[in-house]
This record gives C-alpha cells, sequence and structure tokens, in this order.
C-alpha cells in the first residue's frame, strides 16, 4: 500500500515542479514580450558578471569622486605642518593590551635619525585615536549647496593625521588628494566622449547619408586628422594655451583638445553602419510611409544603432582618461592647485620618489583600475549591445 | 476584369540605373541597367504578377515606381480621383499626397519592421508621417487594422521581436494598410516564411483587396505563387518585360522562349511520370548576363536555343500579339512554345 | 544501369538510423533538436527529408557527419550505423576527431550545403580545395594527377572549360557555378551517399532545374545514395523515391513518395499538401494550417503537431507521451493516434 502510493505521489509533486516551472519561465517569457530594447540590453548584460562588478566598481568611484568632500577626511590642500613625505599611517586593530579594538592610529612624531640625518616617523603609543564614522567637523557645503558638518570617517581630533596614503612633499594627504583628483580625470573623460559623441554622430550621420561630395570632403578630413600622431598633436595644442586661463577654462580647453581625433574614430563607425542600415528594409518601409530624411535618420536609422556607439564611447573614455593624465603629467594639462591624477603623478616624477616615497605612486593604481574597469564594461555592453542578434 | 479595367497606375519606359564606379576618383565607367524600360499598367482591383529571377530588377522596379530610389528616366502615372499624377516630378509635398495612396509590403518581417519600436509605433508610422489624425485616433485604426490581420490587440504593446515570422508579416500588411493606399506594392512577401505560413499570408492578401478593392503589383520568384494572386502575369529578364498577358494565357501559351524554360523548370508537385524522374525539361545555359554589360540584341539571346541572327542583333521591342498577350521576341509567332 | 534494374537494391541499407536524439544544452534550457528518428537509405536511392524551420532536418544531417557543435549539442541517445564494405560503424560511437570519422566524411559520405559560397575558403583556387580533399583520401598519387582528376570532376558537373576554371576563386563564380563545383568536391571521393541539405534553397528556378538534373545524371552513373533535405515540397517530389517528413524534430511519416502524394496520411502533411500552391493543377483556394511552428525551446509535449491540428483529440494527443508509429500499409509509416 505505502510502496504503491509513494511513487505516485512523487510523480504526482514532479509534475507540480514541471508546471510550476514551465509557468515561470512563460511568465518571464511574455514580460520579454514587452520588453524594450534597453530593457533587453540590460536584461543580457546582468548575465556578464564581470562587467557587472565592473560597473559597480565604476560607480562606487565616481561616487566617492564627485562627493570627495564628504568622503575626503582632508581638503586636497590642507597641510600638516612638519609631514612632508610622510608614510602612510599604521592602522592598529589590537591594542598594546592585546585587546581587540575597533580600527585605531597612534599620533606620529617627525623625529630626525641623527646617524643618517633623514627625518624618520615615529608612533608615540601613549594615546589611541580611534577612527570612526561620519565624524563631526566645522560645517562645509556638499558639493557646494548641501550644507552638512560630518566627514565619511576620521578622527575626532582634527590634527593628529591620518594619512591612508602618505602625504606628499607640502604635508598634503595623497588618498584625499587622489579621490579630489578623481573629479577632473574621471569626468573629463566624460566631457571629451560628449564631444567626440557629437561631432562624430552628426558628421559621420551626414557623410554615409547623404554621401558623394560631403563624404568625400569629411572622409579626407579625417584620413589627414588620424595620420597626424596623438601625442605630439596633443603637446602642441596644450603648450599653445595661454598660461594665464583659469583651472575651469584649462579644462574645457583640455576636453577639446581630446576630442579633436576622438571623433574621427567614431565617425567612421557611424557612416558606415548608416550606409549598412540605408539599405536595410526597415529604412526603405519608413521612407515609403513618408519619413523625411531628418526622420529616418534619428528615429530609425540611429537608434538601431546607439548601442554600438554607447561600446565604442565605453571603450574610448580609457584613451580620453589617459590622455589627460598624460599631459598633466608633462605638465601641459591641468596644472595646479587644482588636481588630478596627472598632476599627482608629476610628484612622482624622479627616481628618489621610486626608491623612497613608493606611496606616491598610488594615483597610478587608481588610473589602472578606472581604466579596466571601463574596458570591462565595454566588453559586456558589446555582447549585450545587438539583443535581437541572437534571435 | 469586372472594375472595367480602370488604369490606377501606369509605368512608361521606366529605366533605373546605377553607376559603376572606379578608381580613386570615382570614375563612372558604366551602368548596372538594374531597370531598362520597362511599360506596364495596373488596373484597378487586379493584382499584376511580376516575375523573374534574381537580379532581373523586380525589386528594383517596385521601389522605383514607389520612387525609394530615384528613377533615372521614364514616368510613373497614379490615376487619383480623376487626375493623374506624375510621380516622378512631383515635390516634397506632392509626394506625401502620392505616399498615402501607395505602400509597400517587405520581403523580409524580421528586417523592415523597427524592432526598437511597439507595434503601435510600428503599424502607426505611415499616420505619423504623414500628419493624419490624433493619437488616440491612430490608436483606434491600429486596433482595428490589427483585429483585421488576425491579431489581438493586445499586441499593440509588444514589441516586433516576440512574433513569428507570419505575424510579423502581418504587422508589416497592416502598416502598409494603415493609411488606406489604394496601390501596394508586394515584394516577395511570402519567401521568408515557412511553407505552412504563406498560405495565410497569400490568402489574407487576397482577402483584404476583396474588402477594401485594393490594387497589387506582386513580386515573386515563384511561378505557383504568382498563379495563386495575379490575374495578369509580367515576366522580366534582367531589366526587361519579356512578356506580359493574362494568367492563363501566359501559362498555357507562353510566346516567350524564357517563360517557356521557366516554367519547365519549376517543380511539379504531380510530376511522377512512369518511374522515370527526370522529366524532360529545357535546361538553359548557364547563367543570366551582368546587368552592368548586356550582350547586343535580345537580353535572352545568350541562352536562348531558338536565337537566330536577328536576335543577336536587333533587340525585340514588347508588341501586343494579342489583346490580352504582348512579347518581347522577333519569332513569337513562328515558335509553338508548350506551357503548362 | 542495367544493374540497377536487375539487383533487388531496395532492400540493402547503406545508412540505417535508429531512434536518433541530438540535444543542445543552452542556459536558456535544453533544445531538443532531434528527438527521436529513424531513418533508412537505400544504396542506389533518393530519400527526401522534407521539413520546416526548426524541424531538426540539417541537424539530422550534421549528426549523421558528426558536424554538431559540441558544447552545446549532443547525440544524446540512438544509432547512425553506416554499412560499408562488410562492415557497420556505428557512426555516433566515434570521437569526433577521430580518423575514422573524417575518413567518412567525403570517402563514404559526401555533402552539399545551401550557401556553397561558405564551404569554400576564399583564399585558395577552387581546384586546390578540391585537389586537396582527393589528396587528404589519398585518392591521388601526385598534386598533378590529383589536378586531372579535379578537371574531370568539373567538367562532369558541367563546368566549362574546366582547364581554365580549375585556378579561379570561389568569387569569381557564380551560384549555380559555386554549387556545381560544390558537388565536384562533394563526389570526388565517389561517395556512397551524398547528402545534399537544401542544396538549390539560394538558387533561381533555371539554375536549381540544372543542379537538380545534374544530381539525377550523376547518381544514374555512380549509383550513389542521395539524402535530399528541402522545404521544397515539388523539388522532393520530383527527385526522391521515399520522403520522410519532419516537424520539431519528429518523423513524423515515412512512404515511398508516391504514397507519400497519392495517400498523405498525417494531418501535417495533408495540411501541407492543401496549403502549398502549385503551378499545375486546378485553382483552388489555399487552405492554411492555422498558426506558426512553436520555438524548439517550447514544444508540445504529446503529439508535437496537435496545438496546430485539425484532428486534435482532447486526452490523447496531449497526453505527455511520445506518440507511437504505425505501418498503415506496407512501408507507410506515420506518428498519428487516428491510425491507432
Amino acid at each position: 500500500m505505502s510502496t504503491a502510493s509513494k511513487p505516485t505521489f512523487l510523480t504526482a509533486l514532479s509534475e507540480h515542479y514541471i508546471r510550476w516551472k514551465r509557468e515561470r519561465s512563460q511568465r518571464l517569457q511574455e514580460r520579454l514580450y514587452y520588453a524594450s530594447q534597453r530593457e533587453l540590453v540590460w536584461h543580457a548584460f546582468k548575465k556578464h558578471r564581470l562587467a557587472l562588478v565592473a560597473l559597480i566598481i565604476l560607480t562606487v568611484l565616481y561616487t566617492v569622486s564627485i562627493g570627495a568632500d564628504f568622503f575626503a577626511p582632508f581638503s586636497p590642500l590642507n597641510r600638516f605642518q612638519n609631514f612632508n613625505d610622510a608614510p602612510p599611517t599604521r592602522i592598529h586593530l589590537i591594542t598594546r593590551e592585546g585587546k581587540l579594538s575597533w580600527p585605531f592610529v597612534y599620533q606620529t612624531v617627525r623625529v630626525r635619525n641623527t646617524e643618517t640625518f633623514k627625518y624618520e616617523y615615529r608612533e608615540n603609543t601613549t594615546h589611541r585615536h580611534i577612527i570612526r564614522l561620519l565624524v563631526k567637523t566645522e560645517p562645509y557645503k556638499l558639493l557646494k549647496v548641501i550644507p552638512i558638518q560630518h566627514k565619511f570617517f576620521g578622527l575626532s581630533d582634527r590634527h593628529v593625521p591620518l594619512l591612508l596614503f602618505g602625504s606628499d612633499r607640502l604635508g598634503r594627504d595623497v588618498f584625499s588628494r587622489i579621490l579630489f583628483a578623481g573629479r577632473i580625470s574621471l569626468f573629463i573623460g566624460f566631457g571629451g566622449v560628449m564631444v567626440t559623441f557629437i561631432l562624430g554622430s552628426i558628421l559621420g550621420g551626414i557623410s554615409g547619408y547623404y554621401g558623394g561630395l560631403v563624404d568625400e570632403i569629411i572622409q579626407r578630413i579625417i584620413e589627414v586628422l588620424i595620420s597626424v600622431p596623438n601625442i605630439p598633436i596633443w603637446i602642441a595644442l596644450s603648450a599653445a594655451l595661454p598660461r594665464d586661463w583659469g583651472t575651469i577654462k584649462i579644462y574645457f580647453a583640455i576636453t577639446l583638445i581630446l576630442a579633436v581625433r576622438g571623433w574621427t574614430g567614431l565617425a567612421r563607425v557611424v557612416r558606415g553602419r548608416i550606409i549598412s542600415l540605408r539599405e536595410e528594409e526597415f529604412a526603405l518601409a519608413a521612407k515609403a510611409a513618408g519619413a523625411g530624411d531628418w526622420r529616418i535618420i534619428f528615429t530609425h536609422l540611429l537608434p538601431a544603432f546607439i548601442s554600438y556607439l554607447i561600446v565604442h564611447i565605453t571603450l574610448a573614455i580609457p584613451g580620453m582618461i589617459l590622455g589627460e593624465t598624460a599631459l598633466s603629467f608633462l605638465g601641459l594639462g591641468i596644472k595646479p592647485p587644482a588636481v588630478s591624477w596627472g598632476t599627482l603623478l608629476q610628484d612622482a616624477q624622479d627616481i628618489t620618489v621610486l626608491a623612497n616615497y613608493p606611496w606616491l605612486l598610488i594615483p597610478s593604481l587608481f588610473v589602472v583600475l578606472t581604466i579596466l574597469m571601463f574596458n570591462f564594461v565595454g566588453d559586456g555592453l558589446r555582447d549585450a549591445a545587438d539583443p535581437y542578434a541572437s534571435r | 476584369m469586372s472594375e472595367s479595367e480602370q488604369p490606377i497606375l501606369e509605368v512608361r519606359d521606366l529605366r533605373q540605373f546605377f553607376p559603376i564606379q572606379e578608381g580613386l576618383l570615382r570614375r563612372v565607367v558604366g551602368y548596372v541597367k538594374a531597370v531598362n524600360g520597362v511599360s506596364l499598367t495596373i488596373n484597378q482591383g487586379e493584382t499584376l504578377g511580376l516575375v523573374g529571377e534574381s537580379g532581373c530588377g523586380k525589386s528594383t522596379l517596385g521601389r522605383a515606381i514607389l520612387r525609394l530610389y530615384e528613377p533615372t528616366g521614364g514616368e510613373v502615372i497614379f490615376h487619383h480621383q480623376d487626375r493623374q499624377l506624375s510621380v516622378l516630378d512631383l515635390d516634397r509635398h506632392g509626394m506625401r499626397q502620392v505616399r498615402a495612396n501607395m505602400q509597400m509590403i517587405f520581403q523580409d518581417p524580421f528586417a523592415s519592421l523597427n524592432e526598437r519600436m511597439t507595434v503601435l509605433d510600428n503599424v502607426i508610422e505611415p499616420l505619423v508621417c504623414n500628419g493624419i489624425g490624433s493619437r488616440p485616433e491612430r490608436e483606434a485604426t491600429a486596433e482595428n487594422l490589427l483585429a483585421q490581420v488576425g491579431l489581438r490587440k493586445e499586441h499593440l504593446r509588444r514589441y516586433p521581436h516576440s512574433f513569428s515570422g507570419g505575424q510579423r508579416q502581418r504587422i508589416g500588411i497592416a502598416r502598409a494598410l494603415s493609411i488606406e493606399p489604394k496601390f501596394v506594392v508586394a515584394d516577395e512577401p511570402v519567401f521568408a516564411l515557412d511553407v505552412s505560413v504563406q498560405a495565410q499570408i497569400l490568402n489574407l492578401m487576397k482577402e483584404l483587396q476583396a474588402q477594401l478593392g485594393l490594387s497589387y503589383l506582386f513580386i515573386s520568384h515563384d511561378m505557383a505563387v504568382i498563379r495563386y494572386v495575379a490575374d495578369r502575369i509580367a515576366v522580366m529578364y534582367v531589366g526587361k518585360l519579356v512578356e506580359y498577358a493574362e494568367r492563363d494565357e501566359l501559362l498555357r501559351h507562353p510566346a516567350h522562349p524564357y517563360t517557356e524554360a521557366l516554367h519547365s523548370a519549376v517543380p511539379r508537385l504531380s510530376q511522377k511520370d512512369s518511374g522515370n524522374r527526370r522529366r524532360n525539361r529545357i535546361l538553359l545555359k548557364a547563367s543570366p548576363p551582368d546587368p552592368g554589360n548586356l550582350p547586343p540584341g535580345c537580353v535572352f539571346q545568350t541562352r536562348c536555343h531558338y536565337a537566330e541572327e536577328q536576335c543577336r542583333q536587333e533587340e525585340p521591342p514588347l508588341r501586343e500579339i494579342s489583346t490580352i498577350h504582348s512579347v518581347a521576341c522577333h519569332l513569337a509567332e513562328e515558335l509553338n512554345l508548350s506551357g503548362i | 544501369m542495367s544493374q540497377d534494374q536487375l539487383t533487388p537494391m531496395a532492400s540493402e541499407p547503406i545508412l540505417e538510423i535508429r531512434d536518433l536524439k541530438t540535444h543542445f544544452m543552452l542556459d536558456t534550457g535544453t533544445v531538443r533538436a532531434v528527438d527521436g528518428i529513424d531513418l533508412t537509405i537505400s544504396r542506389g536511392k533518393t530519400l527526401g527529408v522534407i521539413g520546416e524551420s526548426g524541424c531538426g532536418k540539417s541537424v539530422t544531417a550534421h549528426s549523421i557527419l558528426r558536424l554538431i557543435p559540441s558544447p552545446p549539442g549532443q547525440i544524446v541517445n540512438g544509432q547512425i550505423l553506416l554499412y560499408r564494405q562488410g562492415e557497420v560503424i556505428d557512426i555516433t560511437r566515434l570521437q569526433p576527431k577521430e580518423a575514422t570519422i573524417r575518413q567518412i566524411r567525403g570517402a563514404d559520405i559526401g555533402m552539399i550545403f545551401q550557401e556553397p559560397m561558405t564551404s569554400f575558403g576564399p583564399l585558395h583556387t577552387i581546384g586546390n580545395q578540391i585537389g586537396e580533399t582527393i589528396l587528404t583520401h589519398q585518392q591521388a598519387e601526385s598534386a598533378q594527377s590529383a589536378r586531372e582528376q579535379v578537371i574531370e570532376l568539373l567538367r562532369q558537373v558541367g563546368i566549362p572549360n574546366p582547364e581554365q576554371r580549375v585556378d579561379a576563386y570561389p568569387h569569381e563564380f557564380s551560384g549555380g557555378m559555386r554549387q556545381r563545383a560544390m558537388i565536384a568536391m562533394a563526389i570526388s571521393c565517389s561517395p556512397m551517399l551524398l547528402i545534399a541539405d537544401e542544396p538549390t534553397t539560394s538558387l533561381d528556378v533555371t539554375i536549381e532545374a540544372q543542379i537538380l538534373d545534374l544530381l539525377v545524371g550523376l547518381q544514374e552513373q555512380t549509383g550513389m545514395a542521395i539524402m535530399l533535405i528541402s522545404h521544397n515540397l515539388a523539388v522532393v517530389s520530383e527527385m526522391a523515391d521515399d520522403i520522410a517528413v519532419m516537424y520539431l524534430g519528429k518523423r513524423v511519416e515515412l512512404g515511398s513518395a508516391d504514397a507519400i502524394f497519392d495517400n498523405p496520411l498525417h494531418p501535417y502533411t495533408q495540411g501541407l499538401w492543401r496549403s502549398i500552391p502549385r503551378v499545375d493543377g486546378p485553382l483552388d483556394k489555399l487552405i492554411p494550417i492555422p498558426g506558426a511552428v512553436p520555438s524548439p525551446r517550447d514544444r508540445p509535449t504529446g503529439c508535437v503537431f496537435a496545438s496546430r491540428c485539425n484532428r486534435f483529440i482532447e486526452g490523447t494527443c496531449d497526453e505527455p507521451r511520445p506518440v507511437p508509429t504505425f505501418e498503415v500499409e506496407p512501408d507507410h509509416f506515420v506518428a498519428c493516434y487516428l491510425y491507432d
């Protein structure tokens, strides 16, 4: 009796499960029927784990840079007296008594080694300074708008240095400076890419859709531009910038300089896509429906490959970031007191730095990290870009 | 023709050449004569079947009539409310009026719909482009159309990717009809569909024709499909019409050697004669000439079994051999060709 | 020729497929592309395989030559028995890279594809590519004798001026010529079986007729068996001795060509016959099969045709078990409960 009923129960259960699974996949399928292109791309992108992680890391980097006022413990210009070229502050978890504690630091003091005549930093272990989240400071405005009087983390005693990545020659906190520098370095990519995008898609679009003489002229200009090597053209243009321009002006000028060549690649991509899509049936169908040129380009052709453009752009941002870093490193880009990752690395130009103060190279790690992450995201987007291809 | 032979569209000596460019300076070294002087008439409420092999220019002809290309020469006359509009001479404004009356159904239902727009937006695109109706009115039109082509109105909010080929072609038809055209060019509308689905679309197109009094130019390479839908049939070969007649006349009594060969080549379902699978097909030699480099004389002479000296020198004009039958062949009266 | 008629060839199988299942494990689920197929190809005969998209006809062909990309594809069940010179080889047991299977491909079984352009590499001449096949299978002693064989083959498949064309590159050939070259390559090692997967689908009717004629002629000369896969019923009807009708990975009907055409049993086969336009015979209104072929991902659990069948029996056809095959008349098999 029991042996007979057991299998039937199990079959019933498994049938139930199969039906449930079928219905579930059907529901998912049905949701896809109503999914727009954006949703389909996102659906495909999410499956690309590495790209998803990279996207999260990039988001964190950007958030932290935008909110540098809040996340960085100090202002980028804040100098600690007698803490020139100080190494990263050690963070302790175990007290002298051997007990576990919140992360804390000791006050560091600088002493001159009487034999080598070099400065050395020693910990004064009498007093523990505990690192706290949301410490109170003097009131300031976040992003120049929101009044706030807390920092994300720090010590309650503002005069005790907490130098996560050490300090530079003038005693400024490298960690804080990296965050503030990200504002310029991370966003100059966007600015440059925007210009690239606008120039590239308009000129490429015209070139591809109308063809003929316009096409010829634009193509020849592009060919001339790409035959000039990158670095010399950048250097020449930035060297020509007036010395007395303010930071903002310089910033935009550099953006433009970076975009001067950037658009050419994009324009070619756009032109190629437009030429092939122009003959596609949906473009002809739009024409037969009575759509004008403008409508055909902007509501039919451009959306059909916007995803490719986004991929192209994502992969172009790292180039822009590297360009800015290179220019600023050579002293031709952003100039102090404004900070970018390039200007930070200027401090690390000579060999003594590499030997004695290696923490000044930490900004380069951020450059590498950002560029890698952009490439991963770009890869993921490329795979997801054409959600219809697999159907 | 019950509609008393009222023409809706006349094509006169239409030519569509594409330049062949060569070298660095893109010098024009010749022309691909895709459509090389075609004249035909389509009457109200009838279907003209245009049959031909790939590369013969039949799709180009359909597109040139709708002015999706800019034809090189010739005339397209559209009869609209007792007026005769010369389509190729119209400006943008005049063109809109014509577009509203001439629409197209495309070959590949996977390529002709915009994947990024909902079915609704796809269907009402012609209305939007021509500024007809308000948004709610357009939606109401779209709902009716969808019902007419056999889809449900919930489908309007979906995107094309969720439909099968047959359903997409229904959407394509709804879209072409949204603006209530009088004349529709159907360019191989069942070519990309599964065999079991083709009949659905063919029947739908016939029903809509009966309901709405449409005229079709039905382009296909498949003689069986053409026979099912067309009232009259035009046969095209390398940019030219070689024969043009009423359906049964053309099938039973072809007057052009190419038409005969075409009939003979079409595989038949019921052809299982006496265990000999090697039917006596008329096998044409080689392949059609390159439309960029045409032979002298008749376009078909390079493959024709009957070609004579005259055919290699003089180009035969398309001429009437009876009231319902025109052919472009010097030997039309002498040959006794076999039909289907 | 005469030998053909004397020996009872029909009973001698050359390839036997037993309960073949080829599945694709995708991350969205398992696609059962071929799900329990039985087929037998007899020496010197032509087996036609008819089916629409997704019916698994090409996957079956690729399974025979072990060309299924793995992963995701896998032969999960069944046998493919090749009878050659007194030995029987189960192809499903071979390792994909093993020498035996490579020898079978080309030497015992030749294959031609729908798109001949992709089957030839663009960088080598046609002659070199065919010659290489001959050399790998040791059918020629030297490159020079291989070349002579290639020229002979090209002449055999009807390529004009084979002495010159042997040095041409694939792009210099027209579609029909390329298909001929492809056939020359496939028969270069005189296979016992030629698998032709939609050999004429991308060709025009007049060229199609040439190729079909060529295949029939070659079969008469060499006595090879042909497995002709096509969605075009008319092509199959003209060529095949036996016909298998496939639908969604199942063989729904199998019989002699006459039986399948004169007395179709399965509702799907009957539906197909009613729904395709013909060039000859009475011009009846087509009766379409409703709906579309379901995606292979969500196939019905019972009879695969249940969702579109006009003779659907509630409680029988939708029962989640495979439909048994019935032999309704001698050598005419059908998988349908109507004949239970």
